[in-house]
């Protein structure tokens, strides 16, 4: 059975998508931050991570490293609210939602999703990393 | 208004008057003295001399021995005008007597031995008369009267000389007083303008009066240096405004672009929580709406939270664009014209009637680029040439062509599409064409444009590694160049070199 573990700090982010992951056959894992998520993964390595970006002490971007160092072929979805968290504009340097999801691709996440996304969408991202 | 008393020609009059009146008597008298003693002399002289011929005619004569001869001789003395008494006495005796004699005059009152003496106005002389062995004396007298009204009138004239001499003396002073002072006059209407602020007219002064010259020479230089203190204070205090207006300016700008950073870091924050809300909303729903039959009246309902929900998702990206933190995927192969005829679309609706758009060129070569971006630069681009024709009106003309450039200053060597937006509005000097890009910049008043159109439009084409070229001339009109370089297999990728992700589904929901 294919595993997920999904990493948010908002629980009912990672209670919704478990929800639909569950229900569509998945073996889900849900946490609700960075630290958590290395250890689980440690322990057992899921086929496919679905992380937060932002997210207090361990974030989704050192999360994608920390996974990625460990050489596995495990598929990841980098999710994010949006929101501008850096100088305003289209100055050198402007931290946006795009730096960030193109951080996470950097990092990486095989594909970003931008919140709010819709059950098709998330469920056709996950199909299409496992080659389903 | 200074008091009479007080003026430099009275001053010098009262000077010359003291003169005047301290050495003018003792002139006068002496010259009186002088004129009254010679007179006197010259009359005794003429007195005793004509007695003496007289007394000699008696003697040579014998006319006492012929008395009628004797009393016409005495007679003619009367008669000549200018005796008034003639006698001849012998030891006290009175022997002949002229009949002439005025009878109200007594006897012989003695020898006169100055002119003008006793209160009487004849002089008498008493001259002996030798004949043989007789002693004998002539007396006789002389009227003083005429001479004395001769020198009544030469006194009176040498006090009208004296009075003539003191009237032309304070004439001339008064004269040469008033000329003396006409130059200090000058010099005091020049200090009184200089102390009402009339200081830029050159003071000067003719005057032969060293003193005054040298006066009007130093007041002249108080005067250029007073000139030269103001025009520094002036400098100064302009200086002062422009620094002032200058800071105040930057004031406003710091406080627009911190209310602007503020909105959009409320707005970001805000966004961000919000999508996190909305990401169950949706999920749970959409899980419901899975699990339902859909004929099912609850299935419709929750339909609608759907419905509702990509709204949400909708006004927040909005609020982000607001907040100019557009949501933009990573460059694709796109092109402008649909873009820039969706634009003029939505800007014919918005601009005023007197402004025309006129579209044209067909080039419709493919860039690298994100369609949001280019539709917001195109948009600001329209915007700002339609804000310059705001007042007058005009043409916006919008042209797609491409070009080669080759050897040109602001643009490196290449194929590109250009997208020139050219307004007939207001135009711009040189020194506001330097700025326009400036983030916060804007020529419009207070308040009334943000500032960010033009510099978000330099900040979208940099972004792309496309160049605006400004043209413009006050009066005429601005011309805005876009160059987007025309896409090519062998053009190097643009931006973030990513495998392309998908579109966010925000974008694909519009």
């Amino acid at each position: 059975m294919t595993t997920v573990l999904i990493v948010d700090d908002e629980f009912e982010v990672g209670r919704s998508l478990s929800r639909v992951l569950t229900r569509a056959g998945y073996q889900v894992t849900v946490v609700t931050s960075g630290g958590d998520a290395v250890a689980t993964f440690a322990q057992s390595p899921a086929d496919v991570v679905i992380t937060d970006i932002i997210m207090p002490k361990v974030h989704g971007i050192e999360l994608i490293k920390a996974i990625r160092e460990r050489g596995v072929t495990t598929r990841i979805i980098a999710i994010s609210g949006g929101g501008n968290f850096g100088p305003l504009g289209y100055q050198p340097g402007a931290i946006t939602t795009q730096a960030y999801l193109a951080a996470a691709l950097k990092a990486g996440a095989n594909e970003v999703l931008m919140k709010p996304f819709d059950l098709e969408d998330l469920l056709s991202s996950v199909r299409r990393l496992l080659g389903h | 208004m200074a008091r009479v008393t007080d003026r430099l020609w009275f001053r010098l009059v009262l000077v010359m008057l003291v003169i005047h009146a301290t050495l003018l008597p003792p002139l006068g008298l002496g010259l009186l003295a002088i004129v009254e003693r010679s007179h006197a002399d010259a009359f005794i002289d003429q007195v005793r001399t004509t007695s003496r011929t007289l007394a000699d005619e008696f003697e040579i004569g014998d006319l006492l021995s012929r008395p009628d001869r004797a009393l016409a001789l005495l007679d003619s003395v009367i008669l000549s005008g200018r005796g008034e008494y003639a006698e001849i006495v012998e030891n006290g005796r009175v022997v002949l007597r002229s009949d002439l004699i005025d009878p109200r005059l007594k006897s012989f009152p003695g020898d006169d031995f100055e002119f003008h003496s006793g209160d009487d106005e004849i002089y008498y002389v008493s001259v002996p008369i030798n004949s043989e062995g007789r002693h004998l004396v002539l007396r006789l007298g002389f009227g003083e009267a005429e001479m004395i009204e001769t020198l009544e009138r030469v006194r009176a004239r040498i006090l009208l000389a004296l009075g003539t001499f003191t009237l032309v003396t304070v004439a001339l002073t008064i004269r040469f007083a008033t000329r003396l002072a006409r130059p200090m006059a000058h010099l005091q209407n020049a200090a009184r303008r200089i102390a009402d602020g009339q200081v830029n007219s050159t003071l000067t002064v003719a005057s032969s009066i060293n003193e005054v010259r040298e006066l009007a020479r130093h007041l002249e230089s108080m005067r250029r240096e007073l000139v030269g203190a103001n025009e520094r204070l002036a400098a100064e205090i302009l200086q002062r405004a422009a620094s002032e207006a200058e800071r105040r300016s930057l004031e406003e700008r710091l406080r627009q672009q911190e209310r602007i950073a503020m909105v959009g870091t409320l707005a970001g924050g805000i966004a961000h929580e919000f999508n996190n809300i909305m990401t169950p909303v949706l999920l749970y729903t959409q899980n419901a709406l899975v699990e339902l039959p859909p004929s099912a009246e609850i299935a419709d309902d929750l339909r609608r939270v759907v419905a509702a929900a990509h709204r949400a998702r909708s006004l927040v990206h909005r609020i982000l664009t607001f907040s100019r933190e557009i949501e933009s995927g990573p460059p694709s192969v796109m092109r402008l014209a649909p873009v820039v005829d969706e634009v003029l679309a939505l800007l014919r609706a918005l601009i005023p009637s007197n402004v025309e758009i006129i579209r044209r060129g067909s080039d419709d070569a493919p860039i690298a680029g994100d369609s949001a971006l280019v539709h917001q630069l195109v948009t600001n681009l329209c915007t700002n040439a339609c804000q310059a024709m705001e007042a007058r009106g005009g043409e916006l003309t919008v042209t797609l062509s491409r070009q080669t450039v080759a050897r040109d200053d602001r643009v490196s060597d290449g194929d590109y599409m250009v997208l020139e937006v050219r307004d007939t509005g207001v135009g711009m000097d040189e020194q506001t064409r330097s700025r326009i890009f400036e983030p916060f910049f804007t020529t419009r008043e207070v308040g009334a444009g943000t500032g960010l159109g033009l510099s978000v439009a330099h900040g979208i084409a940099s972004s792309m590694d496309a160049v605006i070229t400004v043209d413009s001339e006050p009066g005429k009109g601005t011309t805005f160049r876009t160059y987007f370089r025309v896409y090519t297999e062998s053009t190097a990728p643009i931006g973030e070199s990513l495998d392309a992700p998908r579109r966010s589904p925000v974008e694909a929901n519009p």
